[in-house]
């Protein structure tokens, strides 16, 4: 998405956030500005921000830089995945799962090496936070024999 | 100046308490850590270590937090030197001669001179921090609800300004993060905007998980697509300077200490340009400007002092007025409202613990990081080899442990990823992330402020204006349109010179 297309965007998020922002009605007594007001001056500066960047896109054309999709999406599927299932399935499973395959897609090529820094990262990331610094981390799955 | 001394005394008495040592000393590890690895810089590092340390007295916690920061400014000079990669952007400058140095066996005298510069621009700073926060905190006491609001569209303008080269969409993302702070309920009406009917929603959006996504993230997405296997580490032969080393850099460290410490305080110029401007006067004083570029001393001891002093310098206007003038102060002062200490100039008077224990905790962790910094230098090259394949899965694992902690809810983790996706187009399209952080953590006070100012006057929009001060700080941040213009100019030429050099 170039400059252009974002200030599309831009604009029209503005508009969508000061639509949203005139359904606050004023409910505190006293209060002369009211929920709506701050809001609005907010989208309206987007709204002129949004028209210069469309008159006037980036000085220099957006860094490409060729490779910057595919790893960066997979890795970001692959976030989005560890974060669905992280409480259902629990921290050690779903971390362990994801290193593994991050470690992988990102160019490890022996299994048995992706599969033993996730299971050592895994465990010593979970003593870590939730042994040493009483950090609560999803139990999931494994929950009774924890 | 009695008054200061005392106050000192009393804030080492509470930086020195065993567990604060102990709090600082892990801190600027950690610290080290953060500012080795890529992928994780300070605002992210310390917003991470948020959830870890609400539990902790206030003093203790910045005393933690403070020695983070400064860990990543040693830490981010550390790979500088050895890779030729800034761990952080205010480490750039210091790849140009430090990297040459390294390449011709100098990596040692590089690194001793950088940390020895750090150490004494850092205490040096200190000091004349002292000196300035308490009159300035005095003077701005007094400051009312239209005064305070001006003062933060000053810091808000003022960063845009400099941290991006285009200035539309460094507004843009000011605005962006001043619009993502007012999703939650609206404190004064008690009414919930922009939730959309979801609960998880009302609370706003965490600022844990705003700097993690928006800056950690992002950024590890965006390297993960050009990951090029472990760079190469110089060797290091001899981890001390000479005496001549020392000599030579004297003068630069000076200057580097009293041009970062002034940068720094402006706000957002911050410890990037401190540094570019010392490595560039450096340069212009030289009697044989050619070294430069070819690995000379003065090119690392220079812009290494003036980012730490910078970064000391950048607390000023937090400590005493309130207002972050970088996003990393931004993610400081969001933990000290987390901690329910609320910035600004009655920080003085109700917390003096915690200002005068940071303050004090400040030359400690300086002591701490100029002796942990050396001998640990083998070690974080060590960190440095592991492959970029296992750092970055690791380091989102961190930064998805870090955000559960904040809040315990997988929702909060849903917006982390919505936010490292804004962050990624964000940042391969050139708008700056330090103002949306800056906009994240002062868009509720700013809107507090708004409202306050107006209720006063009855809903008066002129009052911004009528009254003196407030209008002078807004005529100020008109003026801090023009002040990039020059701070690019300078950077840009910085960068151009030391690419021809590098040609030639």
């Amino acid at each position: 998405m170039g400059d252009r297309a974002a200030a599309a965007v831009a604009m029209a998020t503005a508009v969508f956030y000061i639509r949203e922002a005139t359904s606050y009605r004023n409910a505190a007594v006293g209060d002369v500005v009211g929920p709506a007001s701050y809001p609005i001056l907010l989208g309206a500066c987007l709204l002129a921000l949004g028209a210069a960047l469309l008159l006037k896109p980036g000085g220099a054309p957006a860094p490409d830089q060729g490779l910057a999709g595919p790893q960066a999406i997979r890795f970001g599927a692959a976030l989005g995945a560890y974060v669905a299932v992280i409480e259902p399935v629990g921290f050690l499973i779903s971390t362990f799962v994801f290193l593994a395959t991050t470690i992988l897609m990102l160019g490890e090529r022996s299994f048995v090496r992706a599969g033993a820094v996730a299971a050592a990262a895994t465990i010593s990331l979970w003593a870590l936070f939730e042994r040493l610094l009483s950090v609560l981390l999803p139990k999931g799955l494994l929950g009774p024999w924890l | 100046m009695n008054d200061i001394l005392q106050f000192l005394a009393f804030g080492f008495s509470v930086a020195l308490q065993p567990h604060n040592v102990l709090y600082a000393a892990i801190g600027a590890f950690v610290g080290t850590l953060i500012g080795v690895l890529p992928g994780i810089g300070p605002v992210s590092g310390i917003a991470l270590l948020i959830p870890l340390i609400v539990s902790l007295p206030p003093a203790s916690a910045m005393i933690l937090l403070t020695a983070v920061y400064y860990g990543t400014m040693y830490g981010g000079s550390t790979t500088s030197i050895l890779l030729n990669v800034p761990g952080e952007a205010s480490s750039v400058a210091t790849t140009f001669d430090g990297y040459q140095m390294a390449q011709q066996g100098r990596a040692g005298p590089a690194l001793a001179i950088a940390a020895v510069g750090s150490f004494i621009a850092g205490t040096v700073s200190v000091a004349a921090l002292m000196l300035f926060s308490l009159p300035l905190a005095g003077w701005a006491v007094a400051f009312g609800p239209a005064e305070n609001f001006s003062l933060m569209v000053l810091g808000l303008s003022s960063v845009s300004m400099l941290t991006g080269e285009h200035f539309v969409k460094a507004m843009i993302s000011t605005v962006a993060g001043l619009m993502l702070a007012t999703i939650g309920v609206d404190i004064v009406s008690g009414m919930n905007r922009y939730t959309f009917g979801m609960p998880q929603l009302y609370d706003g959006i965490d600022l844990v998980t705003g700097a993690v996504g928006l800056f950690a993230v992002s950024e590890v997405l965006l390297a993960s697509n050009g990951i090029t296997g472990a760079g190469r580490v110089a060797k290091i032969q001899r981890l001390w300077m000479s005496a001549r080393d020392f000599l030579d850099s004297g003068w630069a460290i000076v200057r580097g200490t009293v041009l970062g410490f002034y940068v720094g305080i402006l706000p957002a110029a911050g410890a990037t340009i401190a540094s570019f401007l010392s490595y560039n006067l450096e340069r212009r004083l030289a009697k044989d400007p050619s070294r430069f570029g070819k690995g000379d001393i003065r090119g690392v001891a220079g812009p290494e002092s003036a980012n730490n002093a910078a970064a000391v310098g950048n607390m000023i206007p937090m400590l005493s007025l309130g207002i972050p003038g970088s996003s990393t102060t931004a993610v400081m002062m969001g933990a000290l409202l987390i901690l329910n200490v609320i910035p600004g100039p009655t920080l003085w008077t109700k917390h003096p613990d915690v200002v005068w224990g940071l303050i004090a905790s400040m030359y400690v962790s300086n002591a701490i990081l100029l002796v942990l910094n050396l001998p640990l230098v083998g070690l974080f090259v060590q960190i440095l080899k592991t492959p970029e394949r296992i750092l970055y899965p690791i380091v989102i694992a961190v930064c998805v442990i870090g955000v559960y902690a904040a809040s315990r809810s997988q929702a909060e983790l849903y917006v982390m990823l919505a936010l490292g996706a804004f962050g990624y187009y964000m940042r391969r399209h050139d708008y700056p992330l330090g103002p949306a952080i800056l906009g994240l953590v002062l868009g509720d006070r700013l809107e507090q402020t708004m409202r306050q100012a107006l209720i006063i006057k009855d809903g008066n929009w002129a009052v911004f204006v009528t009254r003196p001060l407030s209008a002078a700080i807004l005529a100020l941040a008109g003026l801090s349109l023009l002040g990039p213009l020059f701070l690019n100019w300078t950077r840009a030429r910085t960068l151009r010179r030391y690419a021809a050099a590098e040609t030639d």
